[in-house]
């Protein structure tokens, strides 16, 4: 599934792929791989892009769903 | 952020796991590779030496990785340009292509009916040739990709 909310932060920030990458550290194929959503990030991977992108985890992250047990 | 080592230096996480399965598919191709060819000795006979044969599945196998590696970018260490790979393997191909047609005149490719171990420069110069065409085709399919972003 992709990832619009990351791509949409990314565009807020006005960043692009490449530095967005740079920033946490990772490959501009591996961030386009989240956006498109063929690639599941670890824990460690998704806090440094919400670092970078002043976001929550639960902002870019989290999937609601409609029986979501943490409601 | 915590210094990485081995594998992992100069990777992100995405291409050590592309590295991962990349590593497993090679090894498969060279399992069934070997197979195939001892199959193919058992019932067609010996074709070729056990240096060409052996050879040949190990080429095999490392073309599975390499084109595995490149098309999913996980070849390059991150920030690494791929110029240097591709030259390196340009002048590779074109020195064991050299080598593969002067085993030919001298009649050295095949001898008695049976492959030598000299194919092996052909099928590296055809390995060092896949590695630049596929680098090729990926930057063909970032470009598109990036017009898109």
């Amino acid at each position: 599934m992709k990832n619009l909310r990351l791509k949409a932060a990314r565009a807020a920030k006005d960043l692009s792929q490449q530095q967005l990458a740079e920033r946490v550290g990772v490959s501009r194929q591996t961030i386009n791989a989240i956006e498109k959503g063929d690639y599941n990030p670890t824990i460690r991977l998704c806090i440094a892009i919400c670092r970078a992108l002043g976001k929550t985890l639960d902002a870019l992250f989290w999937e609601e769903s409609e029986q979501d047990p943490m409601e | 952020m915590a210094k990485r080592s081995g594998l992992e230096a100069g990777y992100d996480e995405r291409q050590v796991s592309v590295l991962g399965r990349a590593y497993r598919y090679a090894y498969l191709t060279l399992l069934f590779s070997l197979f195939f060819y001892i199959g193919s000795e058992a019932i067609f006979g010996r074709w070729c030496d056990a240096g060409a044969g052996v050879g040949i599945c190990i080429c095999i196998s490392v073309a599975v990785l390499v084109v595995t590696c490149i098309w999913n970018d996980a070849y390059n260490r991150l920030n690494e340009r791929p110029w240097r790979i591709i030259l390196q393997n340009i002048i590779l191909g074109i020195l064991n292509l050299v080598l593969a047609i002067l085993a030919m005149r001298n009649g050295e490719m095949v001898e008695h009916g049976i492959l030598t171990f000299r194919v092996c420069c052909l099928a590296l110069s055809v390995i060092s040739g896949v590695i630049p065409a596929t680098y090729l085709l990926r930057w063909i399919m970032q470009r598109k990709e990036q017009k898109e972003e």
